[in-house]
């Protein structure tokens, strides 16, 4: 493991009763680097992406973050993390400005109103900034789920799946986001089925199946068409036996 | 768009931050003071159904009272508690807060504190409303009612949050929230009832200094509990 690697794992399980949903997880990611994760449903890739957030404790194996365990490590291990989940992680009777200055704040930053205003315009929610976000629609919502994510600039951010519910404009707004991102030296890690996506996003790719690293590759080198196929090979009978 | 943050707030900061998120939310919904008011408001009247104003006055209202408002305190502080927790869970953005880069015995801190105020305000509504309803001298109580109001219900909102915490994970975890919440918090009750019953009399608190000492030492006992165990029981 490099002295400069974002993100280190060794071993990483997570086991729900007897259930194991993520086992034998062994990954590197360096500065500036992005990794996509595919797999069939049920393959225990949102484990996968809670584990490498930090927000689900691994029940084996060990985890740095920045150079830190966030488990033990207190809460400045966490101040480059940035998550996106299957929820919004948003508060539905605030305003997406009050959202947006809270999380602001929650992370140390020194001018909250300014970064929240930034953020909503960059996120095209300044006419409806001081609307409650329960009038939003679900792709207003993941917009704003993406600002909060990223509002505190993590030099490692996690994004199961961020690209639901979004419409065009606001898919091509998170690719931009990321790109850019990626080009200031963040690195994230994309959970997606949309396998063109994910090789057009990230440098290196995973295949999950039944909880296991099961291929990877980089994505240069991988055409979508071949990935297709390992996939359907991986999840061809394979079943939706684990928690995804 | 560079942030700046080379450390997350301290303490203290977002222990207010995370008070200051829940009481506007609940300013702007009122979800659980008109929860917590209507229940309290039925409590008074079957309490008030059950013993009719001559009843109470031949009683004394020191006999009666204590009972009522800690019944409804008490209900109150499990609904506030439910919610405080649930607000969490609504959109996962506990999730958010456990990212954050914050000490998450501030998280328990914040969580406790605002529904500590939320229980405030509704106790400033309530001693009103039953000092009008059981005829009793609420002025002259006061001076000795408010602390030992208040040093009981720091009790309540510290064990509410523990446990619904706990309980917010789980399915129907409402309902045993109250079953965990109700004894687990007996001794505060006891002396909840006790120390309103002296201050209603008149008696002044050195006469129940044994109760306000176990009140108090309950309500230490709870937040080093609490601030050692949150961040187990919010572990998935």
């Amino acid at each position: 493991m490099h002295a400069d690697t974002v993100l280190g794992a060794r071993g990483l399980g997570r086991q729900f009763g007897a259930l194991f949903a993520v086992r034998d997880i062994d990954l590197d990611i360096g500065p500036g680097e992005a990794v996509a994760v595919f797999g069939p449903n049920g393959a225990g890739k949102t484990t996968l992406a809670r584990l490498l957030a930090g927000s689900l404790k691994p029940s084996t194996g060990t985890l740095r973050l920045l150079g830190k365990d966030p488990w033990r490590s207190g809460g400045d291990a966490r101040l480059g993390i940035g998550f996106v989940g299957h929820h919004t992680l948003l508060y539905d009777d605030l305003t997406a400005r009050e959202n947006l200055r809270f999380f602001a704040r929650l992370h140390g930053l020194s001018r909250p109103d300014d970064i929240a205003a930034a953020w909503l315009r960059e996120v095209g929610l300044e006419a409806r900034a001081d609307d409650p976000v329960r009038t939003f629609s679900r792709g207003m919502q993941q917009r704003l789920s993406i600002a909060r994510a990223l509002i505190h600039d993590p030099r490692f951010a996690v994004l199961d799946e961020p690209f639901t519910g979004l419409d065009q404009e606001g898919a091509a707004l998170l690719r931009r986001l990321l790109s850019e991102r990626r080009l200031a030296g963040s690195s994230f890690l994309l959970v997606t089925h949309d396998l063109s996506q994910g090789l057009d996003l990230c440098d290196r790719w995973l295949l999950l199946s039944r909880g296991r690293l099961a291929a990877r590759g980089p994505s240069r080198e991988t055409s979508t068409r071949s990935l297709e196929q390992t996939y359907a090979e991986l999840a061809g009978g394979r079943g939706a036996a684990h928690a995804g | 768009m560079p942030a700046d943050a080379s450390r997350g707030p301290g303490p203290l900061e977002a222990t207010w931050l995370v008070a200051a998120k829940d009481l506007r939310i609940e300013l702007r919904t009122f979800e659980s003071s008109a929860a917590m008011v209507l229940f309290s408001l039925s409590v008074f009247l079957v309490f008030g159904f059950a013993f009719d104003l001559a009843t109470v006055r031949e009683l004394g209202a020191a006999e009666l009272v204590p009972g009522v408002l800690w019944t409804a305190f008490a209900f109150s502080s499990v609904i506030g508690s439910t919610r405080a927790m649930g607000l969490e869970r609504q959109r996962e953005s506990l999730t958010a807060l456990l990212l954050a880069p914050v000490d998450r015995s501030a998280l328990f801190a914040g969580k406790a504190l605002g529904t500590l105020l939320t229980l405030t305000g509704l106790e400033a509504v309530l001693l009103p409303l039953s000092a009008v309803l059981f005829d009793y001298d609420l002025i002259g109580a006061a001076p000795a009612l408010l602390p030992v109001v208040a040093l009981h219900t720091i009790g309540l909102a510290e064990l509410g949050i523990l446990l619904g915490a706990v309980t917010t994970r789980l399915r129907r975890g409402e309902s045993l929230l109250s079953i965990l919440l109700l004894p687990a918090s007996v001794p505060l009750f006891l002396s909840a009832v006790r120390c309103t019953e002296a201050a209603m009399r008149g008696e002044g608190l050195a006469a129940v200094s044994s109760w306000l000492l176990v009140a108090a030492g309950f309500d230490v006992l709870y937040f080093f509990v609490s601030l050692l165990t949150f961040e187990l029981v919010l572990e998935d």
